[in-house]
Parts: structure tokens; sequence; C-alpha cells
């Protein structure tokens, strides 16, 4: 078997998984569907992690209840082979989809914000190289790269938000409750699909963590840190715009310094900055990619997962070469949203099928001991 | 065949660095032009009076290049427009950039025309929206040159220098790009630049011959009534704006207050009259602020500001002993009248630049409370108290002239 999943410890997979889910909840959003109801996701991203972080403990918590060691085989033992061949492919393309969209923004920003005159497609050779390349090597080169790159990323983060704070003004975040309670719910329960792809992935390499309990562990330490990220990130980014501007602003933390009325040296570190958050959107589609691979692999029986990787990273830069270099390209992103928004409605198959293999096993255990 | 494979990863890492450094395609500074400012008027012919002064490199071969500037100017309908036609007029190409401020004539500005000029892509042109905004009463092409007279002046400090003025006098308002724009659409609060004023009557620079003097040696030969030495490009006081048009043109003087209305009043020195003994200079320093609205048809302002004052310069010598004997009152009372008066100025002709409306968005809590709510509208009717706390800061120096 080659599947290079390795052994990784507690602090890097919190740190790919931080990662992930903070890129996600940070850069990997449209700002019209975000904003449009006010400004509210500094307080509604929190939240939906947390519902993302019960959905991912009680899928752990099944998984160990069925006796598989992760994901891919809790698919297996629930199902029979086609149903779990279907259930595979939907979470496979759903993470790839989440590989994609964050590359997709960082992608149209590196090429609108720095280097215009270049094509997408050459931008997307120094993305994508790196991806392909820590992919290949395997979740815990991943993990431990994720380890490296977690407290520059931090800091770079804690640096552009203290830059801007000159800048922040309450009455931006008003209205604070947007269009009522009815829209914070909606809110809180669409952007749970935003982050599961990431608790799902953890999930997948599950085995390589030492094991579920600690994979528990990570998930919520994780979730903590990424709730803290997010809301830090869209309260700063709500004391900069109104949600007006908001509502027309492409990634906006990209901005965040653009806008300082006094400027100063920490002002001009935004493009720097940019550089270290693509690091951290390359980190979090190669975990994606790998867990996609990963699925694949366990649903076909693939001894060697490198052709699923190399399969998967190519879907991923075809898709983005699809929508930056196509002529027409609407549908594509229609359907890519929609994928992304609400592929990991496939999370609720695959806990019925948790469920399923949760009672079957408690089943036979009764059986040996009677 | 791996040994082939890891050769050409090897060989593909210095190519791909080669590119991200730019060695492969290089660009040499001396092939830009970067432009500083760009400015607006109303033309004659064409929509727009566009100049654009670049900022230009001192050489190191040359003794006598010591930067400064070169100005273009043409007339267009757009700012690109003006861009491609000025691009064929130079042998470099033009860099934005280093564009840090944007100035507009008068009567562009009482027409309300800065948002169609600004149409224009950011992103392309690269400037960001940090750049400071400018009004001219002058011609803005007269005012450039007054900026850049002045051989020596490094024009790409004209942002910094407003900036620094904004800071340690208050007698002037900044406003970029970003704000005037979140003040144009969103109608809470309104913007007020810097304005800039041209005086022919200042002798710019010993070593220039210039227009007001003939002779080889311009301080000498300068009429009686010269000034001597600086820009002849000045920047004081504030224009303020009811949404995009232009509503008021304020002094240095009226701008301090603007400031302290808006709680952007750093520190700065203001001229108190005394009756009979001429003006003292008082410098205040804001600690402390506090604005509460009431939001109604006739919406009621209260602003507490808190400020720590230093006696500077008093004709009388009684503000520093009488200061607890009636003295505090008298220079309160006089700042929370002058407050008042510039509040009522802004708002009879229309503009929240004190930016009260911010406080007023803060009772809003839904968008469904918040968005048919029009603050300019009632904004008219509004009354404003102000009250001010002084500290006197150094009670030595007030009083034993030290």
């Amino acid at each position: 078997m080659n599947l290079r999943l390795g052994c990784s410890g507690i602090k890097e997979g919190t740190a790919a998984a931080s990662i992930s889910l903070s890129t996600a909840g940070v850069f990997a959003h449209e700002a019209k569907k975000l904003y449009a109801g006010g400004n509210m996701a500094y307080y509604t991203l929190p939240a939906s992690i947390l519902i993302s972080l019960l959905i991912f403990v009680l899928l752990a918590k099944l998984i160990k209840r069925s006796g598989a060691g992760n994901l891919s085989e809790l698919i297996c033992q629930s199902a029979d082979r086609p149903t779990g061949i279907v259930i595979t492919l939907l979470l496979f393309f759903t993470l790839i989809f989440s590989a994609y969209s964050p590359l997709s923004q960082f992608l149209k920003a590196l090429h609108g914000l720095f280097f215009q005159g270049a094509s997408y497609s050459r931008i997307l050779l120094y993305i994508m190289a790196p991806v392909l390349l820590i992919c290949f090597l395997g979740f815990e080169t991943i993990a431990r790269t994720a380890k490296l790159f977690a407290v520059p990323l931090m800091i770079v983060f804690l640096s552009v938000i203290v830059s801007a704070s000159s800048d922040f003004e309450v009455y931006r975040l008003f209205p604070t409750a947007g269009g009522g309670l009815k829209s914070i719910l909606t809110q809180i329960f669409r952007e749970v699909f935003t982050f599961l792809p990431a608790m799902i992935s953890l999930l997948t390499v599950s085995d390589g963590l030492n094991g579920i309990d600690s994979a528990i562990r990570i998930g919520a330490a994780s979730c903590l840190i990424s709730a803290a990220v997010c809301a830090a990130a869209q309260l700063a980014v709500g004391l900069v715009f109104t949600y007006r501007q908001l509502n027309e602003l492409f990634m906006p933390l990209f901005r965040i310094n653009h806008l300082n009325k006094f400027e100063a040296h920490l002002m001009r570190m935004d493009k720097l900055a940019n550089i270290v958050w693509l690091n951290g959107a390359v980190l979090s589609a190669s975990f994606y990619l790998y867990s996609a691979s990963r699925l694949f692999a366990g649903a076909f029986g693939l001894r060697d997962i490198r052709p699923a990787i190399a399969a998967s990273v190519m879907l991923a830069a075809l898709m983005l070469l699809f929508e930056t270099e196509t002529v027409d390209n609407t549908q594509f992103v229609r359907m890519s949203e929609l994928v992304f928004r609400y592929g990991t409605v496939t999370a609720f198959p695959v806990l019925a099928a948790g469920i399923l293999s949760a009672v079957r096993s408690e089943r036979r255990k009764k059986c040996g001991n009677s | 065949m791996r040994k082939l494979v890891k050769i050409c990863a090897c060989a593909l890492v210095p190519f791909m660095l080669l590119q991200l450094c730019a060695c492969l395609n290089p660009v040499s500074i001396d092939s830009c032009g970067y432009v500083v400012a760009i400015g607006a008027d109303m033309g004659k012919e064409k929509r727009y009076d566009v100049v654009l002064e670049l900022q230009r490199e001192s050489s190191g071969d040359n003794s006598d290049s010591n930067g400064g500037s070169i100005i273009l100017e043409c007339e267009a309908d757009n700012l690109f427009e003006a861009i491609n036609e000025l691009d064929s007029r130079i042998s470099f190409s033009l860099n934005f950039t280093r564009t840090n401020v944007f100035l507009f004539g008068e009567q562009l500005a009482k027409e309300g025309l800065i948002p169609d000029f600004l149409k224009a892509s950011f992103d392309v042109l690269r400037i960001r929206q940090s750049a400071l905004m400018m009004m001219t009463r002058c011609s803005v092409l007269d005012y450039i040159s007054g900026i850049a007279a002045n051989n020596g002046a490094n024009v790409s400090k004209i942002q910094d220098d407003i900036i620094s003025d904004v800071h340690s006098t208050g007698e002037i308002a900044a406003t970029n790009v970003a704000l005037f724009f979140e003040a144009a659409d969103g109608g809470w609060f309104d913007a007020a630049m810097p304005v800039g004023y041209f005086d022919e009557s200042i002798i710019t620079d010993a070593k220039q011959r210039d227009n007001t003097t003939k002779g080889e040696t311009p301080i000498k030969d300068a009429k009686q009534d010269a000034k001597i030495g600086g820009m002849q490009g000045i920047t004081i006081g504030c224009a303020v704006f009811d949404g995009t048009k232009l509503a008021a043109i304020l002094d240095g003087h009226e701008t301090q207050f603007v400031n302290m209305g808006r709680c952007d009043f750093a520190e700065g020195t203001i001229d108190y009259p005394i009756s009979g003994e001429g003006t003292a200079a008082i410098y205040l320093k804001l600690k402390d602020s506090r604005i509460k609205v009431e939001v109604g048809d006739k919406p009621r302002i209260a602003a507490e500001l808190c400020f720590n004052v230093t006696i500077e310069y008093d004709p009388s010598g009684a503000i520093g002993n009488d200061w607890n004997n009636g003295a505090k009152e008298l220079l309160s009372g006089y700042l929370s009248t002058k407050l008042k008066e510039v509040f009522e100025k802004c708002r009879d002709n229309g503009s929240d630049t004190m930016g009260f409306g911010r406080s007023a968005a803060k009772q809003f809590f839904t968008t469904a409370e918040f968005e048919p709510f029009d603050w300019k509208s009632v904004y008219r009717n509004a009354e404003a108290d102000f009250s001010v706390e002084l500290i006197l800061d150094d009670e030595y120096v007030a009083e034993l002239r030290q």
C-alpha cells in the first residue's frame, strides 16, 4: 500500500485543519452573498464552525463505534458497494470544489492586484506546482508544512489587523442584526457547509492522526482557533468597511490596508501578506485534494494513491483554467458555487450510513457475546 | 529515470525563481514616470482639464539635477483618455503606483463631478484608495506649479505634509478616496478635504528666476509686499461637501473646530481673542470625546469634548492666573460657541462634515430600520449642544512665564 498517510501529531493535524477552516472562513466567500443583508459574518461564521464541530464529533463517534479507522472505511462498512461509491464520489467532488474555491479567489486576486500583465495560466503554474508536490509527498508532509507556516500566517494576519486598527469605526458594524433573526439563522446554517469539507477531510485522514480520539481533539482545537480567526478577520473587515461597501469588494481582507487615511510603513506590507496567505490557500487545497484522493482510493481499492492525487490536482487545475480562461463561464461558476455551498449535504447520507454501521457493529458484538 | 526527473526539477527551480524576481524581463526605474498627483479642472473643449505631476528622480551624475517635478496637462473626457494622450508625449511610460493625491478645481467640485472623474479602475492603475483628495480655489495647474516651483521641494511628500499638518495644527481636514466614497454612498457623514491656494506674491527660491522678478537676485529685486520663501501653492482650511457636491469653504481656524467636532483634532494651537488685549495662543490636545444623538425629525446632538490646555501666549497674562476664577469657563464658553457656529454653518449648507450621522447609525439594528432612514434629510433640522471640559496642563508655565 502506498497511501502516503504517515503519522502526524496533534499540533501538525491542528495546524492543517485550522489553516483549511480559516482559509474557508476568511477568503473563500463571495462578498455579495455573505454581506447582502448586513455584516453579521463576525458572529455567524464562528457559530457555523461550532455547528460543523458538532457534526464532526458525531461522525467521529460513529466511526469509533463501528470500529472503522477513518471515514472511507465507515462508508465502505455501512453501505453496499454501489451506494458507498456514490457517497464517496459526491464527497470527492465536494472536496475538489472546496480546494478549487479559495484557489480561484487567490488566482483572481493575484491577477487583478499584482500580476495584471500575466495570464491566469502562468500564475496558476506557480500555485498548482506546490499543491501537486505537497500532495504527492502525502498527508504527513501537508501537516508538517502547515505547522511550519501556522506561526508566520498568524503573525502576518495579526499585524495586518493591528496596522488597520487606526481606521476602525464602530458605526460601520451597524445594523448589527442584519436582516433579523431569520437571516442570522439562515446564514449560520448555510455557512456550515463552508466548514464541513475541512472536518470531513480530517475524518478521512483520522487513522494518520494516532486514532479517532486524537482526531476529535484536533478537530475541537482547530475549530476553536478558526472560530477566533474568522471572528477577528470579519470583525476587522466590518470595522473598516460598511456592509454596503463589503457587498462590492472582492476579498476585503486584501484591501484592509489600502484605505488607511494616515499611511505608515506597515500599510505597504499588504503584498507580502497576500503571498503569505497564498501559502495558506495552497496548504488548504493540498489537504482537501489529498483527502479527496484518499476517499477515492478507499472506495475503488487503489493500493497506490498517487494516480488519484494526480487526477485530483489536474481536475482542480482544469476547473481553475476553465473558470478563468473560457469566454462564457457563467454556468460553470454557478455550478461550482452550488456544489461548494451544498455539496457537503452529503454529510447527512454519510451520517446515516455511520449510524447504520454503528448499529450493525453493535449487533455483531452482541451476537458474538451471546 | 529518477535522476533525470531530479535534474529537470532542479533546473526548473532557478528558472521559476528568475521569473519571479523579474530577471528575465527587467524594467529599469528610468523607463517609468512616477505620477504623484492627478488633478482635474473643468475643460474648455473637453469635459476635464487633466494635470499630472510626475516626480523627477535626482540624478547622481549631474549635480544640477536635484529632483523636482514634471507637469503634464491636456484636455480629455476621462482620465484614461488623458493618460493615452500624455503617454504619447513623453519618452517613458506613466506609472501610478506612487499616486497619493487627487486635486480638483472648485467649479468641478461644485458641480459634483468628482465621482464621475474617479469612475476609473483603481486596481488597473494600481492607485491605492488611500490617496488623499484636495480642492483648489485657484486652477489645479497653478496650484501644482506653485508646489513644484520651489525646485528643491520633494513633491512626493505632499501627502505626508498634509497628514502631518492635520495632526499638528488641525487647520487642515483630510479625506481620502475611500472615505469620500463612503461618505457619498452611505450618507451618514460628509467629506471635508484640504483647500489649496496659489499666492503669486511669494518669492519661492533665491536661486530661481521666476515671473515675479526679472533680475538676477530675486529677493533683493522683489516688490515691497512680496513674501519671501516657501511654495506658492498653499494648503490650509477645508472644503466641506454635501454628498458629492462642494457645500462651503472654511478657513484654517474654522477647520480646527470641524476637526474637534469630528473628534479628529489631535492637537493644535488656536487663536483666542481677548477683548482689548489682542489674541492669545492656546494649545489644545483632545483627551476625550463623547457624542450622543437622539434620532427623530429634529435630531438632538450632545457633544462632550475634553481637552488638555497649555497657554502658549497670553497678552493679558490673566488666563493662567485666573484659571480657576472664571478664565476656564470663559475659554470653555468660547470653544463651545465656536463649535456651535461652525456646526450651524456646515448644517445650513447641508453638510454633516462633523459626522454626527455615524453616531445616529448606531441606533439601528436591522437593515429594515437602517435602509429606509435618510439621515441627511433630518440632519438639516438638527440642533447641537457642545460642552467643553478643560484641564490646565503645566500650571506653572501659565502663571510664571517659564
